[in-house]
């Protein structure tokens, strides 16, 4: 076992753990955040997605250990004070789900690659989601959303 | 077991028989998830900040083993020295894996359709490693390459760097994989240097493939039939180009992903396809 401390959407978590323990355990059954999903649990899918010191990480993927001292963010974190994000909001918007169990990895890339990229074609965000699968909606909308989100991210800072 | 130092992680190698190192862990925790690998201990390597670092030194750039594919990706340095290297780089799965994923790791796991090391062989780029015995070692990548996921490097060894000659010139990468993530069926880096008068004089030509059945490798023999040959345009270099390669028979690695023989196909489909974006880009 060993100490590892995790500060997950801002609030500092420490706890004792297996060495073997996966980030996106660490998340659901430690802390008990159960928004974040574990879809394939083999690094295919995308539904487990969070962002690590900033970048988007598969969390089946890491060990928490690994993520020891660093910072995360869950798809619980993307709400301010009872206040959809613009991410949440545009996937609502678009109808970008059907089942919704790739939405919270969905979220989370989307959070990442339109505040990464100033400019997003269509093409790019599906090259930029390609880490994560929807079994149902056949993308079309979650790139819409994507798009409509990025739009108003950039209309946000002009 | 976690190192802060190069120094610490090779004693903790020395120290632990089954010891395997994790950095990014793309292809480490995935393999243990499937019972490839049950090492007794991990000695985690990835917060070594003297492994991290990329840096122009003449006509070299030497990148830390503990650069990920993101940070090659976005290195304006890369960019500006070795363009082929973040063209590759920005290939490698997906974005996730992409944050976390090091350079230093894809190396020394060898995985036989890894991205980098049909760019690495092309570039003519060195590998160094380093061990408490031995200390400092570095070899042509063409050497510390030995077969599919087996290298030079000794069990009680880390990769400390990986150097690579500038190269600003023509320089192309491209793979095929059925879906976007999955691992190359076939990929391949290619180089071109030319004057182009009357005629097109090839100065330097160099193809490297990956997927390959021995190891990733460049075709020497290949190289060496076009290297200082006249042609008269593009459109003869590139014929006389996919006659050669068809007369090779390059064997690639059969899998339950592709055989060899199908490979082979995509590979001709590859290379021409490579060939028109030379002649479109260079006229």
């Amino acid at each position: 076992m060993v100490e590892v401390n995790i500060t997950i959407n801002g609030k500092r978590y420490t706890s004792n753990v297996e060495e073997r323990l996966l980030l996106v355990h660490f998340i659901r059954d430690i802390v008990k955040l159960k928004g974040t999903h574990i879809g394939c649990d083999t690094g295919h899918c995308g539904a487990c997605t969070v962002l690590l010191n900033g970048r988007p990480v598969k969390s089946c993927q890491v060990f928490a250990v690994q993520a020891d001292g660093g910072e995360v963010l869950t798809v619980e974190g993307l709400e301010r004070e009872g206040k959809l994000s613009i991410e949440q909001e545009a996937f609502i918007k678009n109808f970008a789900m059907q089942c919704g169990y790739c939405t919270p990895g969905m979220l989370m890339i989307t959070y990442y690659i339109i505040r990464k990229y100033r400019n997003l074609s269509r093409d790019e965000i599906r090259d930029k989601i390609h880490g994560n699968y929807c079994m149902c909606t056949g993308y079309v909308q979650i790139v819409d959303a994507i798009e409509y989100a990025h739009k108003k991210y950039w209309e946000g800072k002009s | 077991m976690r190192a802060n130092t190069t120094d610490e992680a090779l004693k903790l190698l020395e120290e632990n028989e089954d010891a395997k190192v994790i950095a990014g862990g793309q292809s480490l925790i995935p393999m243990m998830k499937l019972r490839i690998f049950s090492p007794r201990v991990i000695i985690d390597i990835s917060k070594i900040k003297e492994l991290n670092y990329i840096r122009v030194e003449g006509r070299e750039v030497r990148i830390g083993a503990l650069v990920t594919h993101s940070e090659i990706e976005e290195s304006e340095l890369v960019r500006e020295n070795i363009p082929l290297l973040s063209e590759t780089a920005s290939n490698i799965a997906d974005l996730q894996v992409r944050s976390l994923g090091t350079i230093g790791g894809s190396i020394s796991h060898a995985d036989p359709s890894a991205d980098y090391y049909p760019t690495l062989l092309a570039l003519e780029a060195k590998v160094c490693k380093r061990s408490r015995k031995s200390g400092k070692t570095c070899l042509p990548i063409s050497d510390f390459i030995q077969g599919p996921f087996t290298t030079k490097l000794e069990r009680d060894e880390i990769v400390e760097e990986i150097v690579i000659p500038k190269y600003r010139g023509i320089a192309y990468y491209e793979k095929f994989s059925i879906r976007k993530a999955d691992f190359a069926l076939v990929n391949l880096a290619m180089i071109l240097n030319y004057d182009k008068g009357e005629k097109l004089l090839v100065k330097d030509f160099r193809i490297a493939l990956g997927s390959l059945k021995v190891k990733p490798s460049r075709l020497i023999g290949l190289e060496s039939k076009v290297k200082n040959s006249e042609f008269k345009d593009f459109k003869s270099f590139s014929e006389r180009l996919l006659m050669l390669y068809d007369e090779e028979n390059v064997e690639f690695q059969s899998t339950i992903h592709g055989s060899s023989l199908y490979r082979r196909e995509v590979s001709k489909t590859l290379i021409s396809r490579l060939l028109n974006r030379m002649v479109n880009d260079n006229g």
